[in-house]
């Protein structure tokens, strides 16, 4: 698979537009130098259909960003999928579901790689990078390459939903949500008692707020979807504010 | 819930300048007294024997010497917090205690004979305090003829530099109680919390999914220690999960998930891991053993 690293790699990312995600990724990608090109699946002029398609196939990586919303996620990867060049790396999100239920959804499956990139990134030197159990020895160095030129150190885990650090964070988030809902303690008094017991870099209701409360959410259902077990269930609460698009008060 | 006795201390909003007793002369009690001491008030420690009680003394004495070295304060500083401590193996002398903050060892058999026994030796205006981490504040006052003039108050360990303190209204205590208590833990220079009597409180529950999620990831295969402590150490935790269970000590953080798991009657959030009963029955506790999920020096195993 060829190696796209260096000032000519164009990269087409496919995210939601409202999502800081997207716009933290391009201009991480930009400042490692790579031309930067963001789209939304759920952008329907006939103008933004042509353009994603054209920037897709002149594409050397593409990067499906989605997290919570499953129908542009899957509409994302067949757009991928049809029109990047076949020996192109397909980069797909891991934070609510695994890189070979997206995989499965591709043809070219073998260039599918997983990746995990839990908000905030400031500072951050890692990258978490999935094999899918479709993805082809071949397309791991590529990857590596990318990830290393975006100035990020690839790390390796096993595939599946959240991989590492979406995973965990989720889960503090949600038994967070579940002591607010339960009346334990008040938002904010359950957030500083976790950053000055525990020192966390902040507290789990404020990390919510930056990673989305519809993230949280959908990381916990990926790993509901994935384990069957009731440890993953989301607190009612939590998943009320989502909908409705409330951040914790704190 | 009867709330008419509640007048029992109406006058116990101010613990300023009271007197402060404080049961166990361990870690924490130790700890407890000497933030009290320090804070300017008479303090009585008490343990059940003088050898006891003499070790916690000089337990304080020495952290608070090593400050003044530090410069971080004057010796006579130093000497005078000392002075106001009186330790004790006698219950008798709370008597004159505005506050007694209990912080013997975590059994709830011992924990209730202790606050029948604290009723009987302090004022009826005081209020009494536990520092349980894992016990419930309603089952600790169950035997207690006035159980609303008790609250959690639950240190960190160490308890004079960790800032919070959660404070914890069970289902019978007076609003009063819990409001002169999180008074004095701010007057104390402490960031106080309020929580309700729930397994756990706030910190000992939400922190559960850091470890067990982290243990999953490990008996799934997904990755190694070493890789996890990494990347969660390149979010900005200070400590990775197995460093810090490395630092707590494996089987004391098993005995946190434990409690807490069958304190939700065996909700799958809290369910420990086979790891961590593994590394406690095999004697690897982390730092202290000097193997744990890391190699610490030389073994002991
Ligand atoms: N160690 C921690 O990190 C920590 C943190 C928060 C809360 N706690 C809680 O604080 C309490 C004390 O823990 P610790 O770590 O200081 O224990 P510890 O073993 O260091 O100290 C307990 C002390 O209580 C004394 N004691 C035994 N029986 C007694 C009795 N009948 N009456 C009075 N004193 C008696 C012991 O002699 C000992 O000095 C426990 O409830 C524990 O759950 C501990």
């Amino acid at each position: 698979m060829s190696t796209p690293t260096g000032n000519e790699t164009h990269v087409v990312i496919l995210g939601d537009r409202e999502h800081g995600l997207g716009e933290d990724l391009a201009s991480l990608l930009r400042d490692a130098g790579m031309r930067t090109s963001m789209y939304d699946v759920g952008d329907e002029s006939e103008h933004d259909h042509e353009s994603r398609t054209d920037a897709l196939t002149v594409a050397d990586v593409a990067i499906d960003l989605y997290v919570r919303d499953r129908s542009r996620k899957a509409n994302a990867l067949r757009l991928i999928d049809s029109h990047l060049a076949a020996d192109r790396p397909l980069l797909t999100c891991c934070h609510a579901g695994s890189a070979t239920t997206a995989a499965a959804a591709t043809k070219h499956s073998g260039r599918v790689t997983g990746f995990a990139l839990l908000p905030p990134w400031t500072g951050r030197t890692t990258v978490e990078c999935a094999k899918a159990m479709q993805t082809a020895d071949t397309a791991r160095e590529a990857v590596e390459a990318f990830w290393q030129a975006a100035g990020l150190d690839p790390v390796w885990v096993g595939d599946g939903a959240g991989l590492v650090l979406p995973r965990v964070v989720a889960c503090l988030a949600n038994e967070a949500a579940f002591a607010v809902m339960e009346g334990a303690a008040t938002a904010e008094d359950v957030d500083r008692a976790m950053t000055l017991g525990t020192r966390y870099p902040r507290g789990p209701l404020a990390w919510a707020n930056i990673i989305g409360l519809p993230d949280i959410v959908a990381t916990m259902d990926g790993l509901a979807a994935e384990h069957g077990e009731d440890r993953y269930r989301v607190a009612p609460l939590l998943r009320r504010m989502a909908v409705a698009g409330r951040k914790w008060e704190l | 819930m009867e709330r008419s006795s509640t007048a029992a201390h109406p006058h116990g909003a101010d613990l300023s300048g009271s007197r402060i007793g404080v049961v166990g002369a361990g870690t924490m009690g130790a700890g407890i007294a000497q933030v009290a001491a320090w804070a300017g008030h008479e303090v009585v420690l008490y343990d059940i024997a003088q050898a006891f009680v003499e070790r916690g003394g000089q337990a304080i004495a020495g952290f608070l010497r090593r400050g003044a070295e530090k410069g971080k304060y004057t010796l006579a500083e130093a000497e005078a917090a000392l002075e106001r401590l009186t330790p004790t193996t006698d219950v008798s002398a709370f008597a004159g205690c505005g506050l007694v903050v209990e912080a013997a060892p975590e059994d709830l058999t011992l924990k209730r004979e202790l606050f029948e026994q604290l009723e009987g030796a302090v004022g009826e205006h005081a209020i009494l305090a536990t520092n349980t981490s894992t016990l419930s504040v309603a089952a600790i006052g169950a035997a207690m003829a006035h159980p609303e003039r008790l609250c959690g108050m639950h240190f960190f360990n160490p308890a004079p530099l960790m800032p919070l303190v959660e404070v914890i209204e069970g289902p019978s205590t007076a609003p009063e109680t819990v409001a002169a208590v999180y008074a004095l833990a701010l007057a104390w220079g402490k960031q106080p919390v309020m929580a309700k009597d729930t397994p756990g409180f706030i910190v000992n529950r939400v922190a559960r999914p850091f470890y067990g999620e982290a243990l999953r990831l490990v008996g799934e295969g997904a990755a190694d220690v070493a890789t996890i402590d990494r990347l969660a150490e390149d979010a900005g935790f200070p400590m990775g999960p197995f460093r810090l269970m490395d630092l707590i000590g494996i089987d004391v953080n098993y005995a946190a998930a434990s409690s807490v798991f069958d304190g939700f009657f065996q909700d799958p959030r809290f369910r420990p891991h086979p790891i961590q009963r593994a590394m406690v029955e095999s004697g690897r506790l982390g730092r202290k053993t000097k193997q744990g999920y890391y190699s610490y020096g030389e073994s002991s195993k």
